[in-house]
């Protein structure tokens, strides 16, 4: 898997940056051949499936790409020009994975090397428990892009549901507490965490929020024949 | 910490299998249990069906064979305490002996010690409880005072446990007690004995819970005399031997599933009642919610049947388990009684409240939240 991750990430890091000219990012992406990584082999791809380029998705989150890679990954794999929604929502919840593991990444460095009060803000038990509750955030949205990406380019609308749902509703929280632990730094337009945060909060809202998911969520719950959630949710890993 | 090493993982299809039969052994027993007694789940226990439990092969499912196990790993027990919990089984009598104690005994005991304990705890039989919390300590467990000195029979104990889950119907506590030093010795001195509760000298006294049910108790010991074999494991490493049973406390899917049944009357009184978006919104995000800390218990399973210690992953999920689970009653009184028109079955108001009061255990039983979240810091390389 890092031999397909490493390379990525290369490539990424050599175009990501607000001063990247658009263009010149996409052709060097495009170059890479990995918008073509869902594509089947017998057609002249890599015939990745979904699981398989997850951590690539998560990669482009951590980069801040906004350029549509995995929507055009996507499209060329189904030999489409628009993609239905509970796809675009998974693959919006890939990306939310990745900015919110860099948003962690970020507020954790950051607290062990802020100092007040002559020792790292880090050190500090209320930081260290908004942090904690970040880390859980963090690993929700992260199983959520797991559980959404395991079934494929045609995913069921209540995978699609449950991942968007549960991802989309942990941005709120990682937001503030990682603006909450920088301090004024992070509220400027030249320290990168807004640019973080703030596609965070734009990927949140795509495709769906958390309470346009937790309508579908609902509903197929309460259609189902299914006794219990237990029931319920091994049924969800079966469609 | 790596959030890489929790990823969705699959159960194994052979332990898939285990399914239908513990369903049914499930359905034989809990037909007229009411409402508020499946909502107390492991809280909740049965002899009889702990022993029809151990009947069928549903026990030490981790243990080996020759002790009466089935020898499998720990996502077979994974499958079948998922059903017993989403139904509000009355797990409650083994429950500590199958969790932990049986597989501190497996992992610290001599020969003789696991033959004499862990046949009994599979079939059934023979019921343990957690010695580790005091009076004067809670979070702070290496400032346990109860002390066990060498005589020339084996031990003599004294001192005093509290918060002690069943110990009114347990045989056996695991206890950790200081065994040479001072408080002040911290994890140093510390020991853990397998105390036989019928012995002279102890006291077990009930601690009524706020709604009046007695799970908890204060168990005193006055010279209680022990034999030599009443050590488990080595003197003096008792703090990292609780540290792997804590390991085993923390990790199951009891630290998400424990208001599921609660959750799943509520979605049933909902599914007869016209339909309302906001309503649909919240069944959804819970349904939604509970569906990925499933797979994130499953993924913490996956580690420990890979032989690790996943100390800080099982934190991470305890505490996002006990939130959610935290959340369930509250949000769903709030639900029912938005909607006053509505007959609600007394029954499932008496549960909710139930739940409601007994609630803020769930992040204070297995370790409070606050000492989780330090772990969880620390684990994530803040010092
Ligand atoms: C239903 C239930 C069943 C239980 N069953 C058992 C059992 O069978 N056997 C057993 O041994 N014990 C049992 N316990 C006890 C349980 O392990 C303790 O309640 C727990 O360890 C906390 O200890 P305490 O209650 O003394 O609280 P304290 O440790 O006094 O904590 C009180 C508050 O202070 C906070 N606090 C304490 N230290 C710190 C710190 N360093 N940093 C930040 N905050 C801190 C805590 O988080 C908490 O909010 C049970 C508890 C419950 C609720």
């Amino acid at each position: 898997m890092d031999e397909l991750l490493g390379p990525f990430e290369q490539m990424l890091a050599s175009v990501a940056g607000r001063s990247v000219d658009s263009v010149v990012q996409w052709k060097a992406i495009e170059e890479s051949g990995y918008l073509d990584a869902l594509v089947p082999e017998a057609a002249g791809g890599a015939g990745l499936s979904l699981s398989d380029i997850e951590p690539l998705i998560r990669a482009l989150g951590r980069f801040a790409i906004t350029a549509p890679v995995a929507e055009t990954m996507a499209k060329r794999a189904l030999g489409v020009d628009t993609l239905g929604r509970p796809l675009s929502a998974i693959l919006a919840v890939a990306e939310i994975a990745g900015l919110a593991e860099k948003i962690l990444e970020m507020s954790l460095s950051y607290a062990n090397d802020r100092v007040q009060f002559g020792k790292p803000i880090g050190k500090l038990q209320v930081i260290q428990q908004q942090l904690a509750v970040m880390g859980e955030q963090v690993l929700m949205a992260r199983m959520a892009s797991q559980i959404g990406c395991a079934h494929g380019l045609a995913p069921s609308l209540e995978v699609a549901a449950v991942s968007k749902q549960v991802a989309s509703a942990t941005v709120p929280q990682i937001a503030s507490i990682a603006h909450a632990v920088h301090g004024a730094i992070g509220i400027t337009e030249e320290f990168d965490l807004q640019r973080y945060t703030r596609r965070l909060h734009a990927l949140r809202l795509a495709h769906g929020s958390e309470g346009y998911w937790a309508n579908i969520v609902g509903k197929a719950r309460l259609q189902s024949d299914r006794q219990s959630s237990v029931e319920f949710i091994l049924s969800l890993r079966k469609s | 910490m790596n959030f890489d090493h929790l990823t969705l993982s699959e159960i194994p299809a052979t332990d898939e299998e285990l399914r239908p039969a513990i369903r049914e052994l499930i359905a034989a027993h809990i037909g007229n249990m009411p409402l508020y007694k499946r909502a107390r789940t492991w809280m909740g226990g049965d002899a009889v069906f702990s022993r029809a439990m151990g009947q069928a092969g549903f026990l030490g499912l981790t243990l080996p064979r020759k002790y009466g196990g089935a020898e499998r790993g720990p996502l077979a027990r994974f499958v079948v305490v998922e059903e017993l919990l989403g139904a509000g089984a009355p797990v409650g009598m083994h429950w500590i002996a199958d969790r932990q104690s049986a597989l501190v005994i497996l992992k610290f005991g001599t020969e003789a010690q696991r033959e004499q304990y862990l046949p009994k705890i599979c079939r059934g039989e023979m019921y343990f409880c957690i010695g580790m919390s005091e009076p004067g300590s809670g979070s702070d467990l290496a400032s346990v005072r109860s002390r066990a000195e060498r005589t020339e029979n084996g031990w003599r104990l004294n001192g005093q446990k509290v918060w002690t889950s069943g110990a009114h119907h347990a045989h056996y506590m695991i206890a950790l007690v200081r065994t040479s030093g001072e408080p002040a010795d911290r994890n140093q001195g510390l020991s853990q004995l397998l105390v036989d509760l019928n012995a002279p000298g102890i006291t077990i006294r009930p601690v009524p819970d706020l709604n009046g049910d007695h799970d908890f108790n204060e168990v005193f010991f006055d010279n209680v005399e022990l034999p030599h074999d009443a050590l488990l494991g080595e003197e003096g490493a008792g703090w990292s031997q609780v540290t792997a049973e804590l390991a085993y406390e923390r990790s199951g899917p009891e630290r998400i599933y424990s208001s599921a049944v609660l959750l799943d009357a509520w979605i049933q009184h909902v599914a007869r009642q016209p339909q309302c978006e906001a309503r649909q919104r919240l069944v959804g995000s819970l349904t939604a919610q509970l569906a990925v800390l499933r797979e994130l218990s499953v993924a913490v399973t996956s580690r420990l049947a890979a032989g690790e210690q996943p100390v800080v992953e099982a934190s991470l999920v305890k505490d996002l388990g006990a939130t959610f689970e935290q959340s369930v009653p509250s949000l769903i009184a709030d639900d029912l009684a938005s909607h006053p028109e509505e007959s609600v079955d007394p029954e499932l108001w008496h549960a909710i409240m139930t739940v409601t009061h007994i609630a803020p255990a769930f992040s204070l039983r297995g370790g409070t939240r606050e000492i989780l979240r330090g772990i969880i810091a620390r684990g994530m390389g803040l010092r």
